[in-house]
């Protein structure tokens, strides 16, 4: 038999899958995921985790170094990768949102040729263009998203918002929902049919938790 | 000017030695194996007129290619695919043999947008078609020669999938959902996401048993069991039709001897261009993406005038032998010479008698002049797997070094050649 391997992104949807998995009968050595290692093996039962950053996922399972990913649907849409979206783990719960100061509240359409700052350049376009129909100026930010309308780089967001602290802090507040968000178990399209037999066996047994949860 | 002096361009490669060795093999074996089975061979231009793959309606081919304007300001295109440019040949060339034509081919293709995600923007393709019959026979034909090209290259642990077009184009006209929610239907099928298919038919007013199967289509994959299971939960007769034929072609491969490399997916929906039936993709270990592509294509031969069925594959070769070296590590076959033969100043006649008695023998001889020491010579050899010294003196003496015993022994040129001086 050939190793199993399952790519998870660093941080805490790393600790919620662990935890799932093992309910779902597949164990990894808790000790080993406090380490600063990258690959844990577990020979008896021919599993392998790594931990990548969590937009890397996506490329990893695409490629087949991994066979399984678990990954936020976020960045699953900004990176539409040719993957198997097998599972809507429901953890790493939030929304994507459109976000703008709060005299823009009802009025986002009556902006023209707006200005949005957004870590997921594709999604903010893909929402603008084909869902509302119109063009914007994308600009594509690396981290701290609200800065750009309070000074005035941007007029909007396009970012997640959990509690929505952070825009509230800032006199921000959501103007659009665009989706919801939540943690995605992905499949190799390869891996899916060659191994086939465990990596059903996994998502029966990770369904059926999440069901009984 | 200069920048890019020292440089591939994304996507392309150089291949050297010994990958280029097996490269060649494999794709010698794979022509043999067509010939074996009655294909004939085809060798189509790689650049054509950006019309031909327009033609086609394949997104794919029009998108993605590169392009280039010819001096009366006509474009020109890179072959994106090797199918694309038989279904032309076959409607434009061929048009008093007897049908169907067998048709196979390698040669490079090239994809302008295909950098991302491991795939190349030159790569090799080997395949073969079947042009002018519907019958079922022929796509269990072509299938069990997709087979025989992947078992070829030396791949043993693979599996072949097949779709039917039919089954889901049949679903969605039933769903009547409109054409964006279709794409959309379609893009989250291939990618299993039920989830994402729940969301879109919540709410919608559609005939339950045609929600179900949708709902439940990334799920249908398995194989004869699977479609009985399949056949048991609808009545419509377009979905019962998609399903027999897929049975029946379980049949026939079964009698081919293939079955055990065969499994169905039902939600096998991938951009499917100019497909019309039957699809299949070939899948291995240690490659994230399929290596094999085909199917039938019956509408595509008529839009170059001439209306015929047809079927075919084709298998990414530098795919195919990426997964073979990571399953299976380097070929064993040596790809250099098997012996050097080294000569002093004035023996040089003498060097290029040896060699040539040597590899009329099919022995593979490299000759090198004897500028260095015998040591550096050893590491060369060492270096490039060569097996064999032989040293030919200016007194017409000879001594074979062989590397592998780390032995030695003279001779002379008469003894060597067989008296042939």
């Amino acid at each position: 038999m050939k190793y199993l391997t399952i790519a998870l992104p660093k941080g805490r949807l790393a600790e919620l899958t662990l935890e799932l998995l093992e309910k779902a009968g597949i164990q990894c050595k808790s000790a080993d995921l406090k380490s600063r290692k990258l690959v844990i093996e577990d020979d008896e039962n021919l599993v392998r985790f790594f931990m990548a950053k969590p937009s890397d996922v996506p490329v990893y399972v695409e490629y087949g170094v991994a066979d399984l990913g678990v990954v936020g649907k976020d960045t699953l849409m900004e990176e539409s990768r040719d993957l198997y979206e097998v599972l809507n783990l429901g953890f790493g719960a939030c929304k994507m949102a459109v976000a703008g100061p709060v005299e823009l509240m009802g009025k986002l359409n009556d902006i023209p040729g707006k200005r949005v700052a957004t870590k997921y350049p594709k999604v903010a376009r893909d929402y603008f263009e084909l869902v509302k129909k119109e063009s914007i100026e994308v600009i594509k930010l690396n981290g701290s998203v609200e800065l750009a309308p309070l000074v005035g780089l941007s007029e909007v967001i396009v970012d997640i918002v959990e509690s929505g602290r952070t825009l509230k802090e800032n006199n921000l507040v959501v103007l659009e929902e665009i989706c919801d968000i939540s943690a995605r178990l992905v499949d190799n399209k390869v891996s899916m049919k060659m191994k086939n037999d465990r990596i059903r066996k996994i998502i029966r047994e990770m369904r059926k938790e999440l069901r009984d949860a | 000017m200069n920048k890019w002096k020292l440089y591939n361009p994304e996507g392309m490669q150089d291949i050297l030695n010994e990958n280029c060795y097996i490269k060649r093999n494999t794709e010698e074996k794979l022509r043999k194996m067509y010939l074996s089975n009655g294909y004939t061979e085809i060798d189509t231009p790689i650049i054509e007129f950006y019309d031909v793959f327009a033609a086609s309606g394949s997104e794919t081919a029009m998108k993605s290619t590169f392009k280039m304007v010819d001096e009366k300001g006509r474009i020109l295109t890179l072959r994106p695919d090797m199918t694309i440019p038989a279904a032309r040949v076959a409607s434009t060339k061929l048009k008093s043999e007897n049908l169907p034509v067998k048709f196979f081919y390698n040669g490079k293709c090239f994809r302008a947008a295909e950098s991302n995600g491991g795939r190349m923007r030159e790569f090799t393709q080997s395949g073969a078609e079947i042009i002018g019959s519907p019958s079922l026979f022929y796509d269990a034909l072509i299938i069990s020669t997709a087979v025989d090209a992947i078992k070829t290259t030396g791949i043993d642990e693979f599996i072949i999938e097949l779709g039917q077009v039919d089954f889901f184009k049949g679903l969605i006209d039933i769903a009547d959902l409109g054409k964006e929610d279709s794409e959309k239907i379609r893009v989250l099928i291939d990618s299993k996401d039920f989830f994402g298919v729940e969301e879109i038919l919540a709410g919608k007013d559609i005939n339950e048993e045609v929600k179900n199967l949708l709902l439940n289509l990334p799920n249908y994959y398995g194989k004869k069991e699977m479609l009985l299971e399949v056949r048991g939960v609808t009545t419509d007769k377009r979905l019962l039709d998609a399903l027999d034929q897929l049975t029946e072609l379980l049949g026939i491969l079964d009698d081919f001897g293939v079955s055990e490399f065969i499994s169905v997916d039902l939600g096998m929906v991938k951009r499917l261009d100019y497909y019309t039936g039957i699809i299949f993709r070939g899948m291995t270990y240690g490659m994230g993406f399929p290596i094999l592509g085909g199917g039938r294509y019956d509408s595509l031969c008529g839009k170059f005038g001439k209306p015929m069925p047809a079927t075919g594959f084709s298998l990414g070769v530098d795919r195919t032998l990426t997964a073979l070296y990571r399953n299976k590590g380097k070929a064993s076959d040596s790809y250099s010479a098997d012996s050097i033969v080294c000569f002093e100043e004035n023996a040089r006649k003498d060097a290029m008698m040896v060699a040539k008695s040597l590899r009329d023998q099919g022995v593979k001889m490299e000759m090198l002049p004897m500028e260095k020491n015998l040591e550096d010579i050893k590491e060369y050899a060492d270096a490039k797997d060569i097996k064999g010294i032989i040293i030919v003196r200016n007194t017409g003496g000879i001594e074979i070094i062989d590397l592998e015993k780390g032995t030695a022994e003279t001779t002379d040129i008469k003894s060597l050649t067989g008296g042939a001086s």
